[in-house]
């Protein structure tokens, strides 16, 4: 049973999940590709990364702007995880300010 | 009654080992913390991050302690002083932020009870890892925050080789780690205004200076998940 995931993209949204199962210890590192949904009509600040790798499915959906720091933004998540079933849970993610390929982040940020 | 009542620093507990304290530099104004000047060669040197989010999801904490002296090992707190910037965030219900820190030198013995300090103990538990963390510090908005929490976890080998070569590396410490502890906000008049108590999971790891202060560009997305036992 999954307890935890950390997840880890570059600017080109290549990731890695690192999946700690319940015997803690147990670490498993994982590529994996990740990606960004946005709201098509203003759903306020919420959107969806999305981190897939071969067998497991990490969703993340923002819930609130904890941190608007220099250089990353702080986001508090639900999480959501599809493996063997699917999980729901809560999660913190970083996202640099300067992560520049998404150019609509910046209106998802200001309102 | 409880206006009245003083939080109350006591000594630490025998099951940790080390013992780091914290003497913050009062002349530094808090609200200056997130722009306060970093010497130019800090660049290389590292962070301590701990969160917590509690079981309810609606409460967070998010607590750094950034070095900023040149030839200090942060990673084992090795005796010594040296600079530091500590930052406590604390998140709760739909709004409400409590925001304190500012610039600390970090001392090898240190007075507890005095306002404005910090102590970070470190593991020695039988049962695991374990961080406790007992601070005192100025917030933003006016007042103090005193909190008393403790991060524990079982420590995994294969965790450490969980580096993420980016432009700012992180390590991870803790990928799941049981926090618990209460929060107390004092007012400027040093009433307890709030006492929270908080139970929850947490994260911790080791990463570059470069995070705070901005010098870092495209490192990514870092997230963190953590699910019901």
């Amino acid at each position: 049973m999954i307890l935890d995931t950390v997840a880890a993209a570059n600017a080109n949204l290549e990731a890695e999940l690192f999946i700690t199962d319940e015997s803690e210890g147990n670490c498993v590192r994982l590529p994996a590709r990740a990606s960004m949904k946005f709201p098509r009509f203003g759903f306020g600040r919420r959107f969806k990364i999305l981190v897939d790798a071969a067998e497991h499915s990490l969703e993340l959906t923002t819930v609130k702007l904890l941190r608007d720091g220099p250089s990353s933004r702080l986001f508090l998540c639900e999480s959501r995880i599809r493996a063997e079933g699917q999980r729901r849970g809560y999660a913190i993610c970083e996202i640099p300010t300067s992560f520049s390929i998404l150019p609509s982040l910046r209106n998802v940020f200001r309102r | 009654m409880l206006a009245a009542r003083k939080p109350r620093f006591t000594t630490g507990r025998k099951r940790f080992g080390k013992r780091l304290t914290v003497c913050m530099k009062r002349e530094i104004p808090p609200t200056r913390f997130v722009l306060s000047p970093l010497p130019p060669d800090s660049t290389l040197l590292d962070t301590r991050y701990f969160d917590g989010i509690s079981d309810t999801g609606n409460q967070v904490i998010v607590f750094t302690i950034a070095d900023v002296s040149p030839g200090s090992d942060f990673e084992t707190f090795s005796s010594g002083s040296f600079r530091a910037i500590a930052d406590f965030s604390f998140f709760t219900g739909a709004n409400r932020v409590f925001r304190a820190g500012c610039a600390a030198q970090i001392c090898p013995e240190g007075k507890a009870d005095q306002p404005a300090t910090c102590i970070l103990e470190l593991p020695a538990a039988s049962y695991g890892v374990g961080y406790l963390l007992r601070c005192r510090l100025p917030m933003e908005s006016g007042g103090e925050i005193f909190a008393e929490l403790e991060w524990l976890f079982v420590p995994a080998s294969s965790l450490a080789s969980a580096e993420v070569k980016t432009k700012s590396s992180r390590k991870v410490l803790a990928a799941r780690a049981d926090v618990s502890g209460h929060i107390s906000v004092l007012s400027l008049k040093n009433r307890v205004e709030e006492v929270v108590h908080f139970r929850g999971t947490g994260y911790s790891d080791l990463r570059g200076i470069a995070d705070l202060s901005g010098v870092s560009s495209n490192h990514g997305i870092w997230a963190r998940a953590h699910f019901a036992d």
